[in-house]
């Protein structure tokens, strides 16, 4: 008997404000098409002036709660890159929200590959027998630190967030997090990065030196490619999975291209691959339940379904998770 | 081996752009093809895929034409 963090429960949550290609082109110069053809993004959803990332965060938390059947956690880990605040956390604020305040909460830190790093902690927080259970959540509302003037990245980001319930377990359950794979190359720290400017300043600074997410999207192509493909064959060695019998990849959600161009390098059918990206674009730390949560609408995953989660981001940072679908009910 | 490469090239910038390979000429530009920029990035990853060569991509930055194209991989090919 082995012990390990089993997945419990999943909730998603999106904003309700939908932002479409069309209106986007109405003040930038765009269009569907170009977006498209680009992205694969038709939309994304964006928040209200009035919402923060503590308030997507708790609603996710919330749903994730009601899809394990529990109303109380251990411990409360939110994946952000977008908090609330520079100082504290914002995961304190999202357990107050959602009525546990006393419980441990606090924030992880790594952009896109936020849920991949942040899983990671908390199923470890597990496993080593810190806690029995643990509300992991990963939520940005990324879309604020654009600049409205910038078509590239404007058409690829979305605000959401979405959260799973991790309790103590065996490893030979479904559901038991299985592998990790994790990496990051701070050389490469000036391909994606937020110089960090307050928003209030960020009207009078110049072009240059505006604090807006700042992006080199063909750079970050290839190596956005070339890490999640690498990261998935090394957690498969771990797992000791051959690549045939993996029934769903469930990566960040990037860029539509970066996902084919990954099965591609992989030589994996596409049509394992779980993707949202057209209905809510690039939604950082929350792409990969969000991406779960909208395929298990259409079609829910199998009970035993052998899953692997990889991520990219900024950092650069990247990663991988294999484990087996359990028997859960996704609420959204 | 040599020509191999560039012959998969011409199938990828065919594929790509729906133009038969017997009408892409060497001074076809790029985007007049409607190649964009992720498009060769896209061919750089899978020519590394097939024949392991590293760093194309950043080889094919900033070029315009096909003839441009042919001779970063054969030049890639010969010092290979």
């Amino acid at each position: 008997m082995t012990r390990a963090a089993v997945l419990a429960g999943l909730g998603a949550y999106l904003p309700t404000h939908v932002l479409t290609n069309d209106m986007l082109a109405q003040t930038l110069d765009t269009s569907d098409a170009w977006i498209r053809s680009r992205t694969g993004i038709g939309q994304r959803h964006i928040v209200a002036d009035s919402q923060t990332t503590a308030d997507l965060a708790m609603e996710a938390g919330q749903r994730a709660l009601a899809s394990a059947g529990l109303s109380r956690v251990d411990a409360v880990v939110l994946a952000t890159t977008t908090p609330d605040l520079y100082c504290p956390a914002t995961a304190p604020t999202v357990a107050a929200k959602l009525g546990l305040a006393g419980t441990p909460a606090f924030d992880v830190s790594a952009a896109c590959t936020g849920f991949i790093y942040g899983l990671t902690v908390a199923s470890s927080l597990i496993t080593a027998g810190v806690f029995e259970s643990v509300l992991f959540i990963g939520a940005d509302t990324f879309t604020q630190t654009l600049d409205p003037n910038d078509r590239s990245t404007r058409a690829l980001i979305g605000d959401g967030a979405g959260a799973v319930v991790l309790r103590a377990g065996q490893r030979d359950e479904d559901g038991a997090i299985l592998a990790f794979d994790l990496g990051s190359d701070g050389n490469q720290v000036d391909l994606l990065y937020v110089p960090g400017r307050p928003r209030a300043d960020r009207a009078q600074a110049s072009a240059q030196a505006n604090g807006y997410f700042q992006m080199n999207g063909r750079a970050v192509f290839t190596e956005a490619v070339t890490h999640m493909s690498e990261s998935v064959e090394r957690v498969l060695k771990k797992v000791e999975w051959p690549l045939t019998e993996v029934d769903y990849l469930v990566p960040h959600q990037a860029n539509a291209r970066i996902l084919a161009a990954v099965a591609d390098q992989l030589s994996l059918d596409t049509a394992k691959v779980i993707s949202n990206i057209a209905d809510v674009g690039n939604t950082v730390a929350a792409s990969i339940p969000l991406a779960i949560a909208h395929h298990s609408k259409q079609q829910p995953l199998a009970r035993g379904s052998k899953v692997v989660l990889t991520g990219f981001g900024a950092g650069l940072t990247w990663g991988s998770i294999a484990f087996r679908w359990p028997a859960i009910t996704i609420t959204q | 081996m040599s020509t191999n490469m560039e012959t998969r090239l011409l199938a990828l910038i065919s594929d790509a752009s729906g133009v038969a390979p017997d009408a892409i000429k060497p001074e076809s530009r790029l985007d007049e093809l409607g190649l964009d920029s992720l498009a060769i990035t896209e061919m750089a990853l899978k020519l590394r895929k097939e024949f392991g060569v590293s760093r194309l991509d950043e080889k094919f930055y900033f070029l315009e034409t096909v003839d441009e194209l042919l001779k970063v991989v054969a030049q890639v090919q010969q010092a290979s």
